[in-house]
């Protein structure tokens, strides 16, 4: 009796699962639905679910817009930014770590970064750049996303490294290694899996970011947030490419999404959780 | 090795920071070619006469605690029901991932075209169960609401999976020990799972509450903080202030607001999360 009442309890649970399953797909699947739709499909009325699937969109984008220099863009500077962010930080990390250089403060001044928000410092920043004319040009954005990253990637090594006994650092080093090159050779790659997740997080944490990069960027060097953002103006609204743009856009990250599940909870917990 | 981090970290956010609280003290329009004039407190006195600011901080506060306390229940709600584990709901769970890395800026876009009001899904929707929709996006009171429901929709998730691995983490023995002693489910679930999980429902309020408060980029994109202001958030405000209108030295003291906010609420999270 108290087993099948356990079981149809369950069975309730799921099914509320499969509610929020839908309601989380449903913008998901509709905008996939709206970039495929030609013009007059997307003004129908009643909103059409059955219709014949275009290239349309994607046509315009690519070939009449040029969206592929904006993919370009953002590609070059989460790339670069990435990098930057993983060489300072997982470094620092690793002296945190096994050196306890900064004591206690300066993990917590690191992390303390992650609370403070970029607004804060938009408008000295930018005024920077402007007097060293590196307004509109990769430089100024790596460098803002390097600044997001680097707090993120400092916590997460952190916790990556403190699960790596210490005695494996001092056998290589008895062996003949120095410092660095236990770091190097010996430490990183038993890290890997962890840095690999870190890099896989940086890397979307760039793409995604949008307010430095909207006020960085200008008519040379634009990311993708930004131009998808001026992509819709107000007076003639352009559903169908824009739901292309968003489509295209959102892959790649999709597919990160799914290598890293597994750290993603860690990831975006950093800072808070230990 | 720590050096070129902290380097970094000092020149890039520091300076600018202290940059910023120079700024502060300073009235300076990057329009005009004039130097910044100090003028000592003025920039502060003029945001407490400032209506605008108010407005915003207003919409801020609204926004933050609908939200955080919206994905809090049904965060909550929903950890606790599917605590079981079943290889069904790790795919449902995987699913669910998906919304907190999509692009802030593409989400925003697909939402407000789901909300347009000449043939928004949405609205379509609502007319089956007899309700017009408003024109969520177009008048002042359903704009908020509308953005509201896109952090929603966005974030629950996140809380959902935090307490999802915090349930997960709970030792065992001590639910055991409740049945032994002849707790029932209620009684369990007051006096057990729930101080258990209090310091994973902090983490998770301290989060949402950072990133919510700082919000942005989705109202940015739907709406540019109209209409009327109805959704103009601080930090849409401080962005129009410094960079539409270029008056530097009062959007420095916005931010500065911003900032003050954040850390004084955050720290207050974090004492209570080491008791």
């Amino acid at each position: 009796m108290r087993r099948n009442r356990i079981r149809r309890g369950q069975l309730w649970v799921d099914v509320l699962l499969i509610a929020v399953v839908i309601v989380v797909l449903f913008p998901l699947v509709w905008i996939v639905l709206t970039s495929f739709k030609g013009r007059f499909e997307i003004a129908a009325y009643p909103p059409k679910i059955f219709f014949k699937p275009t290239f349309e969109n994607y046509r315009t984008i690519f070939l009449k817009d040029n969206f592929h220099h904006f993919f370009k863009d953002s590609f070059i500077i989460a790339v670069c930014s990435t990098g930057l962010a993983l060489f300072l930080g997982s470094m620092a990390a690793y002296s945190m770590t096994r050196y306890r250089v900064g004591g206690d403060f300066l993990p917590f001044w690191v992390l303390s970064i992650r609370m403070f928000p970029p607004i804060a410092i938009i408008l000295p920043i930018y005024i920077i750049m402007r007097k060293l004319h590196l307004l509109d040009t990769y430089y100024a954005i790596i460098i803002m996303h390097t600044l997001v990253n680097l707090p993120f990637v400092v916590w997460l090594m952190n916790g990556f490294f403190r699960e790596v006994p210490i005695e494996i650092d001092e056998a290589a080093m008895i062996d003949g290694c120095s410092i660095f090159s236990a770091y190097m050779r010996v430490v990183v790659p038993i890290v890997m899996p962890g840095l690999l997740a870190t890099t896989v997080f940086c890397l979307i944490t760039s793409w995604n970011e949008f307010l430095f990069a909207l006020v960085l960027s200008g008519r040379k060097v634009t990311t993708l947030p930004v131009s998808a953002a001026f992509y819709v103006t107000d007076r003639d609204i352009l559903w169908g490419p824009m739901a292309a743009v968003g489509v295209s856009a959102s892959i790649p990250i999709i597919i990160f999404t799914i290598l890293i599940q597994k750290h993603l909870v860690r990831g975006l917990t950093y800072g808070a959780v230990k | 090795m720590v050096i070129p981090a902290v380097a970094f970290l000092l020149a890039i956010c520091i300076y600018p920071l202290l940059h910023s609280l120079y700024l502060t003290f300073n009235e300076w329009s990057l329009t005009s070619n004039q130097p910044p004039e100090w003028v000592w407190l003025r920039n502060f006195w003029e945001l407490l006469r400032d209506d605008r600011f108010w407005s915003s901080l207003k919409t801020t506060v609204i926004f933050t605690g609908g939200v955080v306390s919206a994905e809090m229940c049904i965060g909550l709600i929903l950890a606790l029901s599917a605590s079981r584990n079943t290889k069904f709901r790790q795919v449902c769970r995987s699913i669910i991932l998906i919304p907190m890395m999509i692009t802030p800026v593409v989400l925003g876009l697909i939402w407000k075209y789901m909300f347009n009001p000449e043939n928004g899904i949405i609205n379509y929707l609502l007319g089956f169960i007899g309700i017009e929709g408003p024109i969520w996006l177009g008048e002042p009171n359903p704009a908020l609401p509308a953005v509201m429901i896109v952090d929603i929709w966005q974030w629950t998730p996140f809380v959902f999976l935090l307490l999802l691995s915090g349930i997960g983490s709970l030792p065992q023995e001590v639910f055991e020990a409740a049945r032994v002693d002849g707790a029932n489910a209620r009684q369990t679930f007051r006096y057990v799972t729930l101080p258990l999980l209090t310091p994973f429902m902090l983490v998770a309020l301290l989060i949402r509450f950072i990133d919510s408060f700082k919000i942005f980029d989705t109202i940015f994109v739907m709406t540019r903080g109209g209409p009327a202001n109805a959704t103009e958030t601080l930090s849409i405000y401080t962005y129009k202030v410094g960079l539409n209108f270029f008056n530097m030295g009062y959007a420095a003291t916005l931010s500065y607001v911003i900032l003050i906010i954040i850390t004084l609420a955050s720290q207050q999270f974090l004492k209570m999360e080491r008791k």
